[in-house]
């Protein structure tokens, strides 16, 4: 399909508007919005906030699997232009005109779902992928990573909860035809990048062992999972990495796999990817899991990123902590499996060594009587970061607290889960004051959230 | 009631002029132009994280920054370095002291945004810190007046709170708010030798206009500030935009290339004002039935480091202290105080809503201590029950208020449901749930009241499509929907035959801003006379030319007079022959109003709008977080030109406004640099912190005056109906206290604020 003779790992190909596009990008920290507007004068896609919150660039990268295309939606403004390699990208371009709306857009006109506009192209992008995914049409998960300033919210989840109900494009249904056929083409083709750039390095390996001998030669490379928070230390702390190793190529790091006694989970597998597996042995976690980050940034993020960047406040761990998780970690000497409390060091310092990646998590599976409560508390409902996150867990006589937020770390509370006296977390943890909230704040929330599950077990 | 608009546009519920450009993305905003050739970028270096006297700047890093052109400072500037809207003493660049913490001092231009960006932060910078008052406490406590405080006195307050059987009293911290309009602050400059082309987001272009020409020692006429639709205002693009659209044109100017700036989004929340913080201290005397009997304010609010629109916003705080309530006996000061903050500027009420806060938590009390509804407190001092003059002095001649407040207790079921809530509380569960009614009413005008004044331009074309422009700006209020559908009804065509088109100042000169909620109105009016006077030019026309005494009837696209009949675009282009001119422009002057600047008495507003909202809140117990889980809405818009517009604005202001007084915080460090400076850390409502169940309805009244054909303005009013979620949030809390225990609950009621609350509550 890509011509014989030239190296099929030095490109981003990617099926875009109907043809085959080819990308060599400029630096590995090439992103795809820029991309968009300013090489392709494709301007529907809006620059809102430049860190994947507001949603207003959205758009949906479709990977072909073994049922079909498969939309995930996402924030353009900080995703790599690797990503797309061998997906098809599809823009609010691809979206209708103003004579011939797609049925969502007309959904929108109808039910005075724009005000100012700006944000419109993002939450129609959203809309159409709750569309052709129905797993993703619950209306306000979907609608979560989009925000209209206005405040226009009504006639648009009006809109998100007909869905169901609109017709098909049949101009798109063709566009998804042909999408479909072109990737099936490459199917068999590597996936695999390895190129330099004018700027810097870009290696997206498929082999898992030529991702750890890479790993090993060259520990300075920045790995790179989903880019959910990577992506802003581009567009914030304009940050020019040299070299760019991206773990999402490799079948064995994005495994989801549940076994007898534990749930597999990879490093580099979406939360997406990992959604209905997690959420059948655990339906506690429903709201946890929908209220991290959102659609766009669950599309993208991974469990081995929110680990591995060793922030206090990634809401994965405290979660993994309480459930008895444990993580292996690979290098090219053999691999190590640890409970994932002793992968936190310090402050954004983990036990991660230069030579190695996190492989996968193996999560206990559910035992019987077992209780689980996780509580994030944070300014917003929807996609914020935790101001306290609490996850208590009681399995036969064990409890194990895990906490976020809180700390220079994720942690335990050691303390409380041997004397169940709530008094006891000041032991623990001395929690920081920030811009969420106070030190007292903190520790008054999480004393209430574990006594109010103390209780509810007694 | 209602006016017969058959087969008229009036009144009909067309959605937003722009819709179907917009669901495609093919709505054009400013930074989706096509860059001319050569186009530069530029990004503002900003100053040290704290207010500074600068010694020496260190530009060698800057400069050597790949595809850096130009470093632009305040020596640059040939004419006048000031940005300042009303007050000159805001700097474009500062020379060597700045105001606040990380205030721009210069403008890098290079090939890239991304370049721009990347050089701006090599900047180094030997600087002295010389600190001022961040936080409110210490504004306060610094007591540096920027300007003259208005105290406005109605009767003999001091006697009458000594007569007052019975006073309450308390002190209410409001918090301010970033506008975070999704389009950020951006500017194009486009340089030609016959003067400068600014496409600027901008609300009030004749201000950019002049404030560029006033910096580059140019005529006005030459320069031409455009603005087709922006991304969203707020308010914040009123003055704000200003800066951006100066060190565009000047980079232009000296460049000769093309020069666009647009603020990444952290940039944008650090060096643009917000809404005013406020601390009210107020004392109220009232009686035993809780009637009103002298009322005592002293504002103060964090302003910081220039003027901007404080002196505006201020005024409007002290003219809605009253809200919606007669106030026999009052004194209002307000004090107006700088800062080391970015300075504070318009935000959707002005400082109508910070004005309000005061009275609703009094009220609340009253009734609390009374062991009353406190609907009851409300309706019984609302305008019409005991007086209707304000304390400036201006009678309220519509009697909306109270029967509007009656209604909505009957169809939102207030009182059942507060009795059930009551009930609820007092088994002790976790969540908490409280409800509130509370009313609003909003004066309508600019208060400098030189602003009440537009202009409007109308094209016909030969084959008859129109053009219309006025000074009016969209920010997506509908504005340019409202004023089609105001000149399809004077010219009796459908609305799609006109084409609104971009706002210019070479088009319609010396406009207003858009805001004070009186876009419609004002442009509005001035559209519609020049389109009557369009519409007598065919007339006599075709009179003549029909030779009949008959009216002709303009109407479904055509005109008619007896058997006479012509469509529009016939008559047009028969006009057109006949050398009639198929171009006029309008212009509109409010009349009657005015004020006293030293007293605060007078006539500020043409008229108010008014409206009222319940709404019911969860709290819950163990970590304070609140949330609205229903609300209904009754406003009064008057005869609504376009509900679906109207119902969008009145939503919209409500949600806004919960986001203000529950989740919206701005947080500054000592120093006064911002902490929540993105969108991860400063959160606006999504659409799940919309109610769940929300109902909202038109309250079915005319505006007494004629503007626009018996209309209300309605941008800013319903902003101010989310101050029943606070009251909600303040009655859940309450019924955790002793009786008669009403909380101190200050804004944002954040979960930490709601928390606060609860443990007094167990200690009260």
């Amino acid at each position: 399909m890509f011509g014989k003779g030239v190296d099929v790992r030095a490109a981003i190909r990617f099926w875009f508007q109907d043809d085959w596009r080819t990308l060599v990008p400029d630096s590995p920290t090439d992103l795809v919005l820029p991309y968009l507007r300013e090489q392709c004068r494709l301007v529907g896609s809006k620059e809102g906030c430049n860190e994947g919150d507001c949603g207003a660039c959205t758009a949906l990268l479709a990977h072909l699997t073994p049922d079909g295309l498969q939309y995930q939606p996402v924030n353009t403004c900080i995703l790599p232009v690797t990503a797309l390699h061998h997906c098809w990208l599809l823009t609010i371009e691809d979206i209708g005109d103003v004579d011939q709306l797609h049925p969502v857009q007309a959904a929108v006109v109808e039910a005075n779902g724009t005000q100012c506009g700006f944000c419109t192209p993002g939450f129609v992008m959203s809309l159409v992928a709750g569309h052709l995914e129905p797993g993703l049409a619950d209306p306000l998960p979907l609608l979560a990573g989009n925000l209209c300033r206005c405040t226009g919210y009504g006639g648009l989840i009006e809109v998100a909860k007909q869905l169901s109900q609109l017709p098909k494009d049949p101009r798109l249904t063709a566009k998804i035809e042909r999408a479909e056929v072109a990737l099936r083409a490459v199917a068999t083709e590597t996936r695999a990048l390895a190129f330099d750039t004018p700027s810097g390095r870009i290696d997206a390996p498929t082999d898992l062992a030529d991702l750890l001998t890479q790993r090993q030669q060259v520990p300075d490379a920045l790995l790179v999972g989903g880019a959910t928070d990577v992506g802003l230390w581009i567009t914030k702390r304009l940050e020019q990495p040299e070299h760019m190793l991206f773990t999402g190529g490799c079948p064995e790091l994005r495994t989801v796999q549940l076994d007898e006694t534990s749930l597999r989970i990879g490093a580099a597998a979406s939360y997406h990817a990992f959604q209905a597996a997690l959420l059948d042995e655990y339906p506690e976690l429903t709201d946890w899991y929908e209220r991290l980050g959102s659609v766009q940034v669950r599309s993208r993020g991974t469990l081995g990123g929110n680990f591995a960047n060793g922030s206090p406040i990634g809401d994965s761990p405290p979660v993994w902590m309480a459930l008895g998780a444990t993580m292996t970690l690979l290098s090219t000497a053999g691999a190590r499996t640890i409970p994932v409390e002793d992968f936190f060091i310090d402050y954004r310092q983990t036990c991660l060594a230069p030579n190695e990646l996190i492989g996968w998590f193996d999560l206990p599976r559910r035992s019987p009587g077992m209780r689980v409560q996780v509580d994030k508390v944070s300014r917003r409902w929807d996609q914020d970061i935790s101001t306290v996150l609490v996850a208590c867990v009681q399995r036969d006589s064990t409890l194990r607290i895990g906490l976020g937020g809180l700390a220079a770390t994720p942690r335990l509370a050691h303390h409380v889960m041997r004397s169940r006296d709530v008094a006891d977390l000041t032991k623990d943890i001395t929690p920081l004051s920030d811009l969420r909230a106070s030190s007292q704040y903190r520790l008054q929330v999480t004393q209430g959230l574990i006594r109010a599950f103390l209780e509810a077990g007694s | 009631m209602s006016l017969d608009h058959t087969d008229s546009p009036l009144g009909e519920a067309l959605p937003q002029d722009s819709a179907r450009r917009h669901v495609t993305g093919q709505a054009d905003y400013c930074d989706d132009l096509p860059e001319p050739a050569g186009c530069l970028h530029g990004a503002p270096v900003l100053g040290p994280p704290v207010k500074a006297r600068i010694h020496t700047i260190d530009w060698s890093a800057v400069r050597a920054s790949p595809g850096v052109i130009a470093i632009l400072t305040a020596a640059d500037i040939p004419g006048e370095n000031n940005a300042g809207s009303v007050v000159h003493d805001e700097p474009v660049f500062p020379n060597d002291t700045t105001g606040y913490a990380q205030q721009p001092i210069a403008l890098v231009l290079a090939q890239s945004r991304l370049a721009a960006r990347r050089a701006a932060a090599k900047v180094r910078i030997d600087y002295t810190a010389e600190p001022g008052p961040v936080h409110m406490d210490a504004v306060i406590a610094a007591n540096d007046r920027l300007h003259d405080d208005l105290m406005l006195v109605q009767g003999d307050p001091d006697r009458a709170l000594t007569e007052a059987p019975l006073t309450v009293q308390g002190q209410l911290e409001i918090g301010g708010q970033d506008h975070v309009y999704l389009e950020g602050q951006i500017a194009l400059a486009l340089p030609s030798h016959d003067g400068l082309h600014v496409v600027s987001s901008t609300q009030h272009p004749t201000e950019v206009q002049d404030l560029i020409a006033h910096m580059l020692a140019l005529p006005a006429a030459t320069i031409t500030v455009e603005v087709r639709r922006m991304g969203g205002a707020f308010g914040g693009k009123e003055s704000q935009a200003a800066h951006i659209a100066l060190w565009a044109s000047l980079g232009a100017q000296i460049t000769g290339a093309a020069v666009k700036v647009r603020l990444d989004r952290d940039d944008d929340m650090r060096i643009t004002g917000k809404r005013h913080e406020f601390q009210v201290e107020y004392t109220i005397g009232h009686d035993a039935q809780g009637v009103i009997q002298s009322a005592l304010f002293s504002m103060a609010s964090r302003c910081g480091f220039s003027n901007d629109l404080s002196r505006s916003v201020n005024d409007r705080a002290v003219f809605h202290a009253d809200n919606a309530y007669f106030l026999p006996h009052a004194r209002i000061h307000s004090k107006r105080l700088r800062s080391a903050t970015v300075s504070n500027t318009a935000f959707r009420g002005f400082g109508g809503p910070q004005g309000m806060m005061a009275i609703e938590r009094a009220i609340d009390q009253i009734a609390a201590r009374l062991h009353k509804d406190p609907l009851d407190v409300r309706l019984a001092n609302a305008y019409g029950a005991q007086g209707r003059v304000t304390p400036y002095g201006m009678e309220i001649q519509e009697t909306t208020l109270i029967p509007l407040m009656q209604q909505l207790a009957e169809t939102s079921s207030y009182r059942q449901r507060r009795a059930e809530i009551e009930a609820h509380n007092a088994k002790a569960p976790r969540q908490l749930r409280g409800i509130a009614l509370t009313p609003v009413k909003f004066g309508i005008s600019f208060t400098a009241s030189f602003l009440n004044q537009a202009g409007a331009l109308i094209h016909v074309y030969k084959d008859g499509s129109i053009a219309l422009n006025h000074g009016g700006t969209e920010m997506g209020q509908g504005l340019y929907q409202k004023v089609a559908q105001v000149v399809a009804h004077v010219l009796g065509v459908s609305v799609s035959r006109i084409h609104p088109t971009s706002t210019r100042t070479d088009k319609v000169p010396n406009t207003s801003p858009t805001a004070a909620s009186s876009g419609s109105d004002l442009n509005g009016m001035a559209a519609r006379r020049a389109a009557e006077t369009l519409k007598v030019r065919l007339c006599a026309h075709l009179k003549a030319l029909w030779n009949t005494t008959d009216e002709p009837v303009f109407a479904n696209d055509q005109i008619t007079a007896g058997a006479h009949r012509l469509s529009f675009a016939e008559a047009a282009r028969s006009a057109w022959f006949a050398r009639i001119p198929l171009s006029a422009t309008g212009h509109w002057a409010t009349p009657d109003i005015g004020w006293d600047p030293h007293t605060g008495k007078g006539r500020p507003f043409y008229y108010f709008a008014s409206g009222a909202a319940v709404s019911e809140v969860e709290v819950d117990q163990i970590t304070g977080v609140p949330k609205v889980i229903r609300a209904d809405l009754l406003h009064d818009v008057g005869e609504s030109l376009n509900p679906m517009l109207d119902l969008g604005q009145i939503e919209g202001g409500y949600v806004q406004g919960m986001g203000w007084l529950t989740m919206e915080q701005l947080v500054y460090s000592d120093t006064g640099v911002l902490a929540t400076h993105g969108l991860s850390t400063y959160k606006i409502p999504t659409a799940s912190d919309r109610p769940t169940d929300l109902r909202i309805a038109l309250w079915p009244n005319q505006n007494p005056e004629e503007m626009v054909y018996h209309s209300k303005a309605v941008g800013e009013p319903p902003f101010m109906l989310a101050i029943s979620v606070h009251s909600a949030i303040a009655h859940a809390v309450s019924c955790r206290g002793p009786e008669g225990w009403w909380p101190a609950l200050n804004a944002p009621a954040t979960a930490e604020e709601v928390l606060r609350c609860l443990s007094c509550a167990a200690s009260a």
